[in-house]
């Protein structure tokens, strides 16, 4: 709306005036203009793979299930079957169909490379055949290891049964031998991977997705007035650094470190418009708040209320009860005891330390309009507090002994980045791995809550002059509109997911839907926005948010408060109160 | 969110500057544009130089690797071990084994 923009640049961005919003804005605005975009790739989602689920996908499903049914009834532990009908369920995949596989080759991101750059975009034959030999042995020796160990757990299984399962030293040899062969099955997938490598020639397919997604944006430009010549021209540069920030993000070591596309885009961005600056022809396609709403409202389907019940209530307490307290307590120390100047990067770095990171930060910041710079500091800040984390917290766990529950359960929701969070956990065990992996997955699902909390508090507190006070139609006025849409594919998925049960759901929803389309569009667009933020950065805007080190210290303390509040919760709630969820795991 | 002007583009003013000067500016961009490259390179060699010296971290890539994990993913859908983990945490408590 024009009051923001203009009250804004005159009065330190607090909104004094009343807004007005017209029909028109339905298809000016950008707000309105992100929520049909990524309504249009949901909805496509939805028609192609609804219609298609994988070949007698239900009957499968009941048959894994009634294995595991039945196997659980008849031993005190899970027995080989029981894994093996649980493998067999997760299996299947609407992503594994022919036509779901087309569509991934287009969004297929850059490979994984070491020394070459361009390992990452192409393999020769020859390349993909020295790789597959230098697999080969690998392979071989994990399905061998794999093989023994099922041979092995199969024998003491069967000891086990033969003593109908009452002999407790029986049942502890089955568990142990079934455990370890559970942990060899799994790293036959990746050394399989490493084995049959096949050739690629990524560059066509991305010039076919840049040239889709320069006519999806540009024709929501013109319908908002402006050039869709002038858009689709620029809009392959940026698509070629985010490309190039993907490139940064797949090198092995910066893999490795959790170093993503979101801080590549915005070095690399920045870089250029610090250096030769950004040229004026790629100007009308550098528009960071159109991709970060469209890919907020794609975000919004993600956001499946049903998951927070993954694990149970003692997950609830410790994600979602931890978790807001120590937003709301940090964005407090922040206002109180160290007197941040910028509301907007207080709660952007509050949000990001105790929600999950940078989506949370994407989320918030967007919400509260904080500024580009706000959000980037906010990111840096995450991503190399994650690096030191993913690496300290399972150190940490090991040196005092924790329990793989209740590491997994810390580190899920204490380490900022979701995917850091499986590294740390894998570093402490596998049951650690799965927990953190779905702690995490739970908190994900508050950054819904977040962004809209953040949103009206602004709209109705924040951003007000000294003692107005704002009626609710002001607040609708005020409101970020693309929130709407945001929430509104929350709601619409999580329907969906919750209609068509857990299993089915997984299938079609998760690795269908989300994974296999929408998932893929919304981190490209993140990628174009970061590209963006970083094309219209100056170094020098940074200056004053770093005066006194004030984001530092309130990262540090909200991340030790969120350190303890976790670890005690975490405690009660696996250890004491919820401890059959515990034993079942 | 909002954005400030965007950086003056250095080529863009240059030309209108007067001519000799034009060619001197713009090397001049594209050298600290390509000494900035140089320093990424160097950071990202330094960093595989020194992530192969530290065993805490060598561990780490090893299990990052073995479970084909992607630390970077900003949002749970964009890495399997979420999905795993829920589905083996799901089975573990709608089909827990009988107590013993």
């Amino acid at each position: 709306m024009e009051r923001i923009a203009s009250a804004a640049a005159e009065h330190d961005y607090v909104v004094i005036e009343s807004g007005k919003t017209t029909l028109k804005d339905l298809y000016t605005r950008e707000d309105w203009m992100a929520i049909w975009m990524g309504f249009l790739i949901l909805i496509i989602g939805l028609l192609i793979f609804l219609p298609r689920p994988p070949m007698k996908m239900a009957e499968n499903i009941a048959k894994s299930n009634a294995i595991m049914k039945a196997e659980a009834t008849m031993a005190p532990f899970k027995t080989v079957a029981w894994h093996q009908a649980a493998n067999a369920k997760k299996g299947i995949k609407a992503t594994d169909q022919p036509f779901a596989k087309t569509i991934q080759k287009y969004f297929n991101p850059p490979s994984g490379w070491t020394s070459n750059p361009l390992d990452a975009v192409y393999r020769s034959q020859a390349a993909a055949d020295a790789l597959n030999a230098r697999g080969k042995d690998g392979f071989e020796k994990a399905q061998a290891a794999a093989a023994a160990a099922l041979t092995k757990a199969q024998i003491s299984e069967e000891a086990a049964a033969a003593a109908g399962f009452s002999d407790t030293t029986l049942n502890a040899q089955a568990e142990t031998d079934i455990a370890a062969w559970v942990a060899a099955n799994g790293k036959i997938s990746k050394a399989k991977a490493k084995a049959t490598n096949k050739p690629f020639n990524r560059i066509p397919y991305l010039i076919g997705l840049a040239v889709i997604f320069g006519i999806f944006f540009g024709i929501g430009k013109a319908i908002m007035g402006q050039s869709f010549g002038k858009f689709f021209v620029g809009f392959f540069f940026v698509f070629f650094i985010a490309v190039l920030a993907y490139m940064g993000e797949t090198q092995t070591t910066m893999k490795h470190w959790g170093f993503g596309f979101p801080l590549w885009a915005i070095i690399f961005g920045m870089l250029i418009s610090n250096t030769i600056g950004t040229p004026k022809w790629v100007q009308p396609a550098v528009s960071t708040e159109f991709f970060i709403k469209t890919g907020l409202v794609l975000l919004g389907a993600e956001i499946l209320m049903g998951k927070i019940l993954a694990i149970g209530k003692p997950g609830i307490f410790v994600a979602w009860i931890c978790t807001p307290i120590t937003l709301i307590l940090t964005y407090w120390f922040g206002q109180k005891v160290l007197k941040m100047a910028s509301k907007t990067l207080n709660i952007t770095i509050s949000a990001d330390m105790s929600v999950c990171g940078v989506s949370a930060a994407i989320a918030t910041a967007a919400a509260c309009r904080a500024k580009k710079e706000e959000l980037t500091l906010a990111i840096g800040l995450s991503m190399v507090f994650t690096a030191i984390m993913m690496v300290a917290q399972p150190a940490f766990a090991k040196l005092v002994g924790m329990p793989e529950v209740l590491a997994g359960a810390w580190m899920g929701s204490t380490i900022d980045s979701t995917g850091a969070v499986a590294a740390a956990g894998a570093f402490y065990g596998e049951k650690a791995l799965y927990v953190a992996a779905t702690v995490k997955m739970i908190q994900n699902v508050l950054i819904g809550v977040t962004a809209f909390c953040v949103a009206v508090y602004w709209c109705a507190k924040v951003d007000c002059a000294p003692n107005q006070k704002v009626s609710w139609w002001e607040v609708w006025y005020r409101f970020p509109k693309f929130v709407i849409g945001f929430i509104l594919a929350s709601i619409i998925f999580s329907v969906i997911d919750q209609n068509m049960g857990k299993d089915v759901s997984s299938v079609i929803i998760d690795n269908g839907v989300l994974k296999g389309l929408t998932k893929n569009a919304r981190e490209l667009f993140f990628a174009l926005a970061f590209t963006s933020i970083g094309l219209e950065t100056n170094f020098k805007e940074f200056k004053p948010y770093l005066k006194g080190g004030k984001p530092f210290t309130l990262y540090v303390v909200g991340q030790s408060f969120q350190l303890a509040l976790t670890l005690l919760v975490g405690y009660i709630m696996f250890y004491i109160v919820f401890i059959e969820v515990t034993n079942a795991l | 969110m909002r954005s400030n002007p965007s950086p003056i583009d250095p080529l863009q003013v240059e030309d209108s500057a007067p001519r000799v000067l034009v060619p001197g500016a713009r090397l001049r961009a594209y050298i600290r544009l390509a000494i900035g490259l140089g320093l990424l390179a160097l950071f990202m060699a330094g960093a595989t130089l020194f992530s192969a010296r530290v065993p805490a971290l060598v561990t780490m890539a090893e299990r990052i690797e073995t479970y084909d994990l992607r630390p970077s993913a900003i949002y749970y859908t964009d890495h399997k071990a979420a999905a795993e983990g829920e589905a083996f945490i799901h089975d573990s408590l709608a089909y827990p084994p009988r107590k013993p």
